[in-house]
This record gives structure tokens, C-alpha cells and sequence, in this order.
């Protein structure tokens, strides 16, 4: 599509299904074959079983690599952990905000308490990183959309467009100014994108691989063929994400 | 090229435009020179109405390789069924025991798989259309031990990374198992089956045009495998498959 690219949603490490590159020489590869300018990962390791082990070895993997960037991920049934966590890794100018899980990983629901309380000491203590990506399928979709009513202040990344809720996902953007879709899924349902630009506005959508869980063809490919002007195309592959991210290169 | 998984008619789960004039669009701006496909009628009202619009759109239009459907919710293993569809012309019968919510373990699903290896026609089975976010592992297994020792091929469509382990271990064991590659939603998906020496028993398929073209033909086009296995995946494998 020859149009720069940013990827709001990427990892570091494995996962329990295929996913041969998971170094990070694998993921620049595979940036580069995009051409994809910018990434933001959060750790698989962070999500699935240790945070603190993930956070650090994400620090380390974005600290001298210009393109990459991460977001913090944080389990809500360690709340001390938690909170040392965003006061070690907030300040850091590439951490861009916070990365949460809901359900299966933390078998925490997506409105639970812990959430709560690490939104508020975002917007408390660190305004600037008011970006949170939440993983979101099935009720975490409606749970996501009445969060973002209390906390006016966050900007909420809705990962994989809300997944199999992704029409509850698009009007629930298009109503919350501060609500974003993602769109990177595994299957790609013609139309998702078309409705999602004509309902929530091409303005609330940012582009996602889900990288190396799932290979950027996926989501590429949707937009490869999705009747959008390409006015909208640039503002969801790089110009809304260069907005709401403010990526620097340190 | 020839895509080995499209529809056509109406989708009642989201609004979206699966006529066949559509689905002709995306095949002829991807340059797919033929494509098998099947009415959605016979999939979510009637079996026998849904099979005569697909011939007759298949009568119309040479680049269309007609599926038949049966639902097996209303299959009552007379026997013909099967030997009817070879005699009308199809060139292969697929099912959707998800889509239709029946299991495996289904005695009519039984009584018809007896049907279907006594008249040779290559069968497909659909895993997921819809995606629901949960998983049916074990399916893959099941139809492997149904048709092990089968001569004519199955085809298991529509099946993501989930499913790699399983498909790959069934495999080895069943030589008649074939994959569509509609949800190789990775280019290590096509390198990963091929290092296992199965490049030969993969057949491009999109899910045209209920999915984006686009997501399942630059997976293959970024897949580092030799063009001559792209070769076959694209085209040469279905055209012995379904005898073209």
C-alpha cells in the first residue's frame, strides 16, 4: 500500500500455539518485510505467567532499539507488584501506557477492582501515559465501554476490535470519545473495517498485528481490500497511532 | 489460481454483501481463475434448494466448481444422496457440522460418511466460519480415525494455529487428509507444513467472500517456500484433488 505503518499491537516471547519468531531479530525482520516503522509490544511472558520477568526483559529488548516501544502489563491479583511495576517502568519514555488482560490468562473479569485501582493511579500519577491496550473479546467488550465512562481522562486501545463483539465494539467507539479499535484478528470478516470507519469514524481506529502470535498479512490484508478512502487508510495504518501514542525517537 | 473455499447468496450473522456478483468481483481483481463454491441456502434453509442454485450458477459461469451441501440435520440416509450429487456434476460435498451445531459423534454424520467413501467423491469439513472465541480440539482427530483408510481425499477447512498439532499428528497417520489454508493466518504456516513434506496436500482457500481476500493471499505470498510449492498450493493440488 506503500503507506508508513505503525503497530499498536505486538509482543515479545512465546506463546502455546505456533509462533516460530519470537526473538527480536525476528520481530525487526518481519517489521522490515512490512515496512512497518513502529511497534509497540507488550510481553507474552508478562501476560500469561510472570510480570515482573516480562516487564524487565521487554525494558531491556525496547531500551536501544529506536522502532520498538512496549507497553506495561500488570496483573491485578498482585496489586503491590503491580504498583512498584508502573513506578519503576512509567516514567521510562518508552513505556507508552499500560497493557491489560482480562479473563482467561488472570482469571480476573475485565471491571475487576485491580483494574480500577491502576486506572487511577495512571491518571493520577501519570497522565501522560494514559494509553491502555485491553485485550478484549465477549463480555469484556460492554465491561470496556462502561470503564471508559469513568475514566474520561484514558485513551482505551480495544484490542482485536472487541473480537467476536466486534459491532457492540464499533458503536461503543463511535459513542466514547476516548474508546479506539484495533483491529488485528485471525479472522478476518469482510466488512468489519467498512462498518467500523462509517460508525465509529476512521479517526477511531488503529492498525494491529498481534505480532508474532499472528503474522501482520492478517490485518494488512483486511485493509488491503476494504473499501475505505485512502485518506482513511493513512490515518488508521499511522496517523491516528502517531497521534494518540506521541511516539518519540529517543 | 484457484480458490478451493468461497460462498455465495445471503449471510444473516452481519450484514455484509456475499452475492455472487461480489464474489466475482474479488476474484476477478485477485486474478483467481476458478473457484469452488456453494449457495448459503444450502447451508442455513435447504440442502436440495441451495445445491440446484449452485449448479445452475455453475452452468452459467465455467470458473464456478460446483460443492454440493446436505445438511444432516434433515438427512435420512436413503443411500442416494451422495451418488446423486456425483450424478448432477458436483465435484465435491462439504459440511459444517459447527456452523449447523451437530458433533462428529452424530449417527446420521455416521450413516452418511458410509455414503460418501462408497461413492468416492472428495468431501471438505468445515471448522469455523464464525468465529466464537472457543475451541472444538479433537474434531480433527475424530475425522481422521472416521475416514482412515478411505481412498478418496478429505479436505478440513477453515481450522487456525489452534489446531497445527493436531492437524499435523493426523497427517502423518492418514495419507486422505487434506487442509485448506483459508485461516494460515501466518506465513509459518505454509513453511511449517511444508518442512513436514505435506506442501502436496494443501489447497489455497480464502472464505471468500464472507473474509478479506487480501488476509489469506499475502499469508502464501509472504511464506518463504519455493514458488513451485506455491505453485501447488494455488493450483495444482486441487486440480488432481477434484480430477479438474
Amino acid at each position: 500500500m506503500n503507506i508508513k505503518i505503525i503497530d499498536v499491537h505486538a509482543h515479545q516471547g512465546k506463546w502455546f500455539i505456533l509462533t516460530h519468531k519470537t526473538g527480536i531479530s525476528d520481530i525487526l525482520a518481519i517489521m522490515r518485510n512490512y515496512e512497518i516503522e513502529k511497534a509497540v509490544l507488550s510481553s507474552s511472558l508478562a501476560i500469561i505467567n510472570d510480570p515482573e520477568a516480562g516487564n524487565r526483559d521487554l525494558a531491556q529488548t525496547v531500551k536501544n532499539q529506536p522502532e520498538l516501544f512496549a507497553y506495561l502489563m500488570l496483573n491485578p491479583n498482585y496489586m503491590d507488584l503491580s504498583l512498584r511495576e508502573m513506578a519503576r517502568y512509567l516514567p521510562n519514555e518508552k513505556f507508552v501506557g499500560l497493557k491489560l488482560y482480562s479473563e482467561g490468562y488472570i482469571a480476573q473479569p475485565l471491571d475487576c477492582a485491580g483494574h480500577y485501582r491502576f486506572l487511577e493511579v495512571l491518571c493520577e500519577k501519570y497522565p501522560n501515559k494514559n494509553v491502555v491496550l485491553f485485550h478484549c473479546w465477549h463480555e469484556s467488550v460492554s465491561k470496556l465501554i462502561g470503564l471508559a465512562r469513568s475514566f474520561s481522562g484514558v485513551k482505551f486501545i480495544m484490542g482485536h476490535m472487541g473480537g467476536t463483539e466486534w459491532q457492540e465494539a464499533v458503536h461503543g467507539a463511535a459513542k466514547a470519545e476516548n474508546i479506539y479499535l484495533e483491529i488485528s484478528s485471525g479472522y478476518p470478516l469482510r466488512s468489519k473495517i467498512e462498518d467500523a470507519v462509517r460508525i465509529a469514524g476512521a479517526n477511531k481506529i488503529l492498525y494491529g498485528s498481534d505480532l508474532p502470535l499472528l503474522d501482520p498479512a492478517s490485518s494488512l490484508g483486511m485493509l488491503v481490500d476494504a473499501e475505505i478512502s485512502a485518506d482513511a487508510k493513512v490515518r488508521i495504518l499511522y496517523g491516528n497511532a502517531r497521534n494518540i501514542l506521541k511516539l518519540t525517537n529517543p | 489460481m484457484i480458490d478451493a473455499n468461497t460462498y455465495f447468496g445471503f449471510w444473516p450473522k452481519h450484514e455484509v454483501d456475499v452475492s455472487l456478483d461480489y464474489l466475482k468481483r474479488i476474484m476477478d481483481r485477485h486474478g483467481v481463475d476458478r473457484f469452488v463454491s456453494l449457495s448459503l441456502k444450502g447451508i442455513f434453509y435447504d440442502y436440495e434448494e441451495g445445491n440446484h442454485d449452485t449448479l445452475k450458477e455453475a452452468a452459467s459461469d465455467p470458473r464456478l466448481i460446483p460443492a454440493a451441501t446436505v445438511d444432516l440435520r434433515k438427512y435420512y440416509g436413503n443411500g442416494r444422496v451422495v451418488r446423486q450429487c456425483l450424478e448432477q456434476g458436483f465435484k465435491l460435498i462439504r459440511l459444517f457440522p459447527n456452523l449447523q451445531g451437530w458433533p462428529l459423534n452424530y449417527a446420521p454424520f455416521l450413516r452418511f460418511m458410509d455414503e460418501v467413501a462408497a461413492a468416492g467423491i472428495p468431501l471438505m469439513i468445515t471448522l469455523i466460519i464464525q468465529p466464537s472465541g472457543s475451541h472444538c480440539l479433537g474434531m480433527i482427530t475424530d475425522i481422521a480415525r472416521l475416514t482412515a483408510g478411505w481412498h478418496s481425499p478429505v479436505i478440513v477447512s477453515s481450522f487456525d494455529h489452534f489446531y497445527y498439532p493436531e492437524m499435523l499428528a493426523v497427517m502423518k497417520t492418514t495419507p486422505n487428509i487434506y487442509v485448506d489454508s483459508s485461516l494460515f493466518n501466518t506465513p509459518d504456516s505454509y513453511q511449517l507444513f511444508a518442512s513436514r513434506g505435506y506442501a502436496s496436500r494443501i489447497v489455497f482457500g480464502s472464505n471468500a467472500p464472507l473474509y478479506y481476500f487480501a488476509s489469506a493471499s499475502l499469508s502464501l505470498e509472504k511464506a518463504d517456500i519455493p514458488e513451485k510449492q506455491k505453485k501447488m498450493i494455488l493450483s495444482e493440488n486441487l486440480t488432481k484433488l477434484l480430477r479438474l
